[in-house]
């Protein structure tokens, strides 16, 4: 049960609203429980607060409001609607509070001169005030919301007053005595409701206070729409004196409207969405407007030592990819007013750096680039972020790195192979394919998928041991010999030791090693029947690096180039490759494979002969599967890697 | 007439006559059959155009079975748009279309059981928008939104087809059907839907078999006697617009263009500008290669153009909904937004592995009103790009500035349209270093007429060409060795470049960078109106005396392409 959603929202074409037995509603024991009637009839009274209007001085007055009105030894919530009013009030707090400080002080001073005594002014306690919003990097706002009542930290005798914007709505299980908002759509007013005297905490000393804001008029509803506050300021005004329980709210349900349609994510769009080759060769679906139903889009930033220069030029690649708790949430917009801000003297113009994931290299780009979602890096020297403030433009001071974590791999870009060449110790193809092939087991088995699906598990441990026969390609063993071809008779690779591995060969640039072992599957897989299953099998091989899947085609070069036609994906046009016979190790051997890569990549069957291309046998596979189900045994396939690599690393001396 | 060719594994290779390429409607007709047996009949049905130009079935069904299953089993997908007012939806929109509507989901059928879900869900849209918007622009884009997220999983690809919902400004139109499937003022879904009455629901079935006949064989001289269904012009170049048309036709091409919906990775895609949510849809660049449009040119406006491909091995639908989902067409790291670009992206095998050529089409319109599609040309793709692709990146930026720049002279703008046609051509015909020539001498012509306004913002002189252009214009003609050893006089040792001779630019003598210079006439003396040996002269006399102050530098004994007159 949420108070915030209405049934209706959950009916869409491929899901009728539930109804009947379907739906499960609190029944009269579980009213009868304290427990939950405390929070059900939790006292917060409504009132508005009519004399603050909006203008300049608008935040000292809510700052003052709040400082007031706080009650020492309990936590006060002040919520506005944007992250810069945040920062204003929370600087009014802190210089309220400040001020009075002096105040006192000065006057206990006097009284201290007077009298003789220490005892007067040190009964004054100061709350400890805090602001968080959503333009903080994730691991600084965790050490606030730590730190913070929030979060369930104990309050001290003098309390806490947070200064904060609807980012404190969802997912903080925190219970403020007094809270202050702004009005809001109704479903943000009734999660702001629930924080305060969230159980009933403060049920024998009055309750809590519940104090709105009217922003209902045309220039200071944003974000939100006028119609939509003003709809939630009228349900609030008549709360007025009374308490908004939860209980009293269940009557407002309606209030919270038919669903407005915007986006819904339609089978079709799923289908379309599982091939993802349009953004493994450079393109960009922005899938945002399904995620989160406001129209502000937003990037991540976050910020390295460049080394000096400002550009990066010293330490470019050497930059691993971001870990989560570097990150901080941006709007697009505000990257036109990053590259714009004045640049002050002694420091250099700033830029912005993305991963340029075809190429596998960091590329510079303008704001106009910048898409959704994606990870922006900036020089730490040119400022941009303030402790305990969070995302500024207008601030150069050098920001503090939070130092990435160091994980065993680099970037990941479509011609890399981080995990073939990052092992300790070189690991042998038979080995690390038994190693996977056990893994696929074991993690089938604890799903209890061996059992009740044999087929299917016999399917994915079929790709899991078949899943890197490619990697057999002279070509392949070359580059993780670091470049030195290997002797006859010499077991073949699938990872090298410590700094082996070359760049391979020119030509065959953008080698997959996937293909040959889907290859290889298709061929030689005699355990599985042809068709069907042994298609499955083939798929899940190929796209165990999530890298080749539903087509084979040559990925961009980058800009100005046209790609070599002589090879694709690393496999010769003109003639078809063959591979040698693997040995997957408990005496089983893979014969010889052989890689057509210009009739698997083209499209509709070669003339007068019954073989099909990759693309066929792979939609094929989604449409008999499903996205979903397909999914779930790539990602299978691809646990099963990623386990086995971990252990030879540790194994590894 | 023998149409049956070929037997392999019990699978029958059929041509279908009635469709050929080169004509709109029976491209569009060709993979509506596909879509129709591999969805009603055969799942494992392929097609192909044999030798690019005869359209052949390979599936279960023979000539007899293909009529008996459209006869009798086809379930035409349902497409409908209730947000035209003469849908049949809207009220004061025209009624008779609505009455073959309501005897569609009349019948008992169950070939007809998509049609009355997506009914039932158009009308509650329509009822629902009632009267609670003011504009009608609202009211329609809560319908269409309304629509896209309630509409059943059948009707979608209708919907995909005729518009992208964007993010910020509602939803946006592709050229390809006019406005969201309207023709001018003509109803596209409520023809088709008088169209599947006259198919399926027709009172004389061996009428309706005769239509199909000749819509699928070519069999019988068409007699188009029904009285209802229209063509449109996005079909149909040659005929008038909504001339009446067999109904099968009709039907059948309108399942062919829903493999034109936009798919989600276009849909999403960066930018996602109203063209680029469809796939093969570009830009018409000004007239490149279009001589042979048919019709009155003043009287049409050019809305961009729609490249189909061809293939000539049997392909599955699956794979042919996967092509045109994708709708691949690269060139150097982008798609192609251009009709040019296209034809570089064909060059450079930027499109899908396995087609054999595409047929570009333009998108014209006529009066405001409706609009026309006229084939323009077959451009094949090529076993290998030309060897000089590569260096037609160079122009890439220039030719942007023509095209996108406002202010120039039109004089510049068509020396910038004859650019365009000299890169078609030479992307067309596969390269060759009299086509690079030919792009050369374009290239000087706008030169000439950009260095009359000398503007640095809005044309700035070319440069930094790539040093493969020597070897790929290279022809082995004595012009062509004469002209290198001067051009390749680039002043070095303090001489001046012979570019300051031929143009009004000045170059940097480190770092060769190229720029229009301030003074109208320094050492610039070429006069284009006088006889090139004259013109010769002078710069000689002029580097003569220039050299005085430079020492003899300015008078080359000697350069890097140098030319001799031993083997012509």
């Amino acid at each position: 049960m949420s108070a915030t959603v209405s049934p209706q929202w959950l009916d869409t074409p491929d899901h009728s609203s539930p109804w009947g037995d379907d739906v499960l509603n609190l029944n009269d024991a579980d009213f009868a429980d304290k427990r939950l009637s405390a929070r059900r009839n939790a006292v917060k009274t409504v009132s508005e607060a009519k004399d603050i209007q909006g203008g300049s001085g608008y935040e000292k007055r809510v700052a003052d409001l709040a400082r007031e009105r706080h009650r020492p030894g309990t936590l006060t919530l002040v919520i506005v609607n944007t992250v810069d009013r945040a920062r204003k009030v929370f600087d009014e707090i802190t210089k309220g509070i400040k001020t009075e400080k002096r105040i006192v002080e000065r006057a206990a001073g006097k009284r201290k001169a007077a009298q003789g005594s220490l005892l007067a002014g040190d009964g004054v306690l100061y709350p400890r005030v805090r602001l968080l919003h959503s333009r903080f990097r994730v691991k600084d706002r965790a050490a606030i919301l730590r730190e913070s009542a929030l979060s369930g930290a104990p309050l001290d005798a003098a309390g806490e007053i947070v200064a904060a914007t609807q980012a404190v709505e969802a997912g903080v299980d925190a219970s403020a005595r007094l809270l202050i908002s702004e009005i809001a759509p109704w479903s943000s007013m009734v999660q702001r409701l629930g924080r305060c005297s969230r159980a009933g905490e403060f049920d024998p000393d009055g309750g809590g206070e519940f104090v709105w804001l009217n922003r209902a008029t045309k220039n200071e509803a944003a974000p939100y729409e006028l119609k939509s506050v003003e709809k939630s300021a009228e349900i609030m005004r008549g709360f007025e004196g009374k308490s908004a329980s939860p209980a009293a709210l269940e009557s407002q349900r309606d209030a919270l409207g038919e669903a407005e349609y915007v986006h819904i994510l339609r089978r079709r769009d799923v289908i379309d969405a599982f091939d993802n080759s349009a953004d493994l060769s450079g393109g960009y679906t922005d899938i945002s407007r399904y995620v989160r139903n406001d129209d502000d889009k937003s990037a991540f930033v976050f910020w390295r030592n460049s080394g000096g220069g400002g550009d990066f030029s010293e330490s470019l690649s050497g930059q691993i990819s971001p870990s989560r708790d570097e990150l901080v949430s941006v709007p697009i917009g505000d990257f036109k007013k990053y590259l714009s801000a004045k640049i002050p003297k002694g420091k250099t113009a700033r830029s912005l750096w993305v991963w340029d994931f075809v190429v596998g290299v960091w590329k510079k780009i303008g704001d106009g680039e910048v898409r959704p979602g994606t990870s922006v890096m900036l020089d730490a020297q040119l400022g941009g972020y303030l402790e305990g403030k969070g995302w500024n433009v207008s601030d150069w001071s050098a920001v503090n790195p939070v130092e990435p974590e160091r994980g065993e791999i680099g970037n990941d870009g479509h011609e890399s192979d981080p995990y073939s060449v990052g092992a300790r110790s070189a690991v042998t193809l038979s080995d690390h394919s038994r190693g996977v092939e056990r893994e696929a087991a074991a993690i089938l088995s604890a799903l209890g998928i061996d059992e009740k699906y044999p087929a299917t598990t016999e399917a994915v441990k079929t790709a899991a041991l078949f899943h890197d026969v490619g990697k057999v390609h002279p070509a392949f063993q070359t580059m993780l010999r670091g470049g030195e071809e290997p002797n006859d008779g010499e077991e073949p690779l699938a990872k090298s030791g410590v700094g082996a591995g070359a760049r391979i060969e020119s030509e065959r640039r953008q080698f997959r090693h996937e293909i040959g072992s889907a290859m290889a599957v298709l061929q030689n897989a005699d355990n599985l029947a042809e068709g069907n299953w042994r298609d499955l099998a083939a798929y899940l091989a190929m796209s165990h690096h999530g890298k080749v899947r539903i087509r084979l085609q040559p990925l961009s070069r980058g800009a100005n180039a046209i790609p070599p036609k002589d090879f694709l994906l690393g496999y010769g046009v003109e003639l078809a490759e063959s591979l040698k016979p693997v040995d997957l190790g408990e005496g089983l051997e893979c014969p010889e494979t052989r890689v057509d890569i210009s009739s698997e990549s083209r499209m509709g069957s070669a003339d007068g002969v019954e073989e099909r291309s990759w693309q066929d046998r792979a939609t094929e596979v989604l449409e008999r599967l499903g996205p979903f189900l397909l999914t779930f045994l790539e990602a299978i396939t691809r646990a099963a890697d990623r386990r086995a690599s971990a252990k030879e690393r540790s194994e590894c001396p | 007439m023998v149409k049956t060719l070929v037997m392999s594994n019990k699978r029958i290779d059929l041509a279908m006559d009635g469709c050929v390429p080169r004509e709109m409607l029976s491209y569009l007709k060709a993979l509506g059959v596909l879509k129709a047996i591999t969805e009603g009949k055969d799942k494992s049905a392929q097609g192909f155009w044999m030798d690019g130009d005869r359209w052949v079935v390979r599936s279960v069904l023979d000539m007899d079975e293909a009529l008996d299953f459209f006869m009798n089993e086809y379930q035409p997908t349902p497409i409908v748009s209730p947000w035209n007012k003469d849908s049949g939806f809207q009220s004061g929109g025209e009624l008779a279309k609505a009455s073959a509507l309501n005897r569609i989901i009349s019948e008992e059928s169950p070939r007809f059981n998509d049609w009355r879900a997506v009914c039932h869900e158009a009308r509650r849209a329509v009822e629902e928008a009632g009267g609670r918007f003011d504009k009608a622009e609202d009211r329609k884009n809560w319908i269409l939104r309304r629509c896209r997220n309630r509409f059943p999983d059948a009707a979608l690809e209708w919907f995909d087809a005729v518009f992208v919902l964007t993010d910020e400004s509602g939803a946006k139109d592709p050229p390809l059907f006019g406005s969201g499937g309207n023709d001018g003022r003509f109803e596209i879904g409520a023809n088709y839907v008088a169209g599947v009455e006259q198919c399926l629901l027709n009172r004389s079935p061996a009428q309706s078999e005769e239509w199909l006949e000749n819509a699928l064989f070519a069999s019988k001289s068409p007699s188009v006697k029904n009285r209802k269904v229209r063509t449109v012009g996005f079909f149909d170049a040659e005929a008038s617009s909504h001339d009446l048309i067999n109904p099968w036709d009709f039907v059948l091409a309108m399942e062919g263009v829903l493999l034109f919906a936009g798919s989600a990775s276009r849909r999403l895609g960066a930018g996602a500008r109203s063209y680029a949510a469809f796939p093969f849809m570009v830009n018409s660049s000004a007239s490149a290669g279009s001589q042979t449009v048919s019709g009155d040119e003043s009287a049409s406006k050019s809305k961009g153009e729609i490249w189909t491909p061809v293939w000539e091995n049997p392909a599955s639908f699956r794979e042919v909904k996967l092509l045109m989902s994708e709708g691949r067409a690269e060139i150097g790291g982008r798609q192609a937004e251009n009709s040019v670009d296209f034809a570089r992206a064909i060059s450079g095998l930027g499109v899908t592995r396995g087609i054999s050529a595409f047929d570009r089409y333009g998108f014209l319109e006529r009066n405001g009103q409706s609009r026309i599609t006229a084939w323009l040309d077959r451009v094949p793709v090529p076993s290998a790009p030309p060897s000089a692709s590569n260096a037609l990146f160079d122009l890439d930026r220039p030719r942007q500035r023509i095209r996108n720049g406002k202010n120039l002279p039109a004089s510049i703008k068509s020396l910038g349209n004859r650019l365009e046609e000299s890169v078609y051509q030479f992307a067309k015909n596969r390269g060759g270093a009299a086509s690079l020539q030919d792009i050369l001498l374009r290239v000087a012509e706008v030169e000439r007429y950009a260095g009359k306004i000398r503007d640095e913002e809005k044309l700035p002189p070319m440069s930094r060409f790539q040093k493969r252009w020597e070897r790929e214009a290279d022809d082995g003609s004595a012009e062509f060795r004469l002209a290198l050893s001067l051009a390749s006089i680039v002043g070095d040792g303090g001489a001046l470049s012979i570019r300051e001779n031929l143009e009004p630019v000045t170059v940097d003598g480190k770092t060769k960078t190229v720029k229009w210079s301030k003074e109208p006439r320094g050492a610039f003396v070429w006069n284009a109106l006088k006889d090139p040996l004259l013109n010769m002269a002078a710069i000689l006399e002029r580097r003569c005396v220039d050299s005085g102050r430079l020492e003899g530098a300015n008078i080359p004994r000697w350069t890097e392409g140098g030319a001799r007159a031993l083997n012509t």
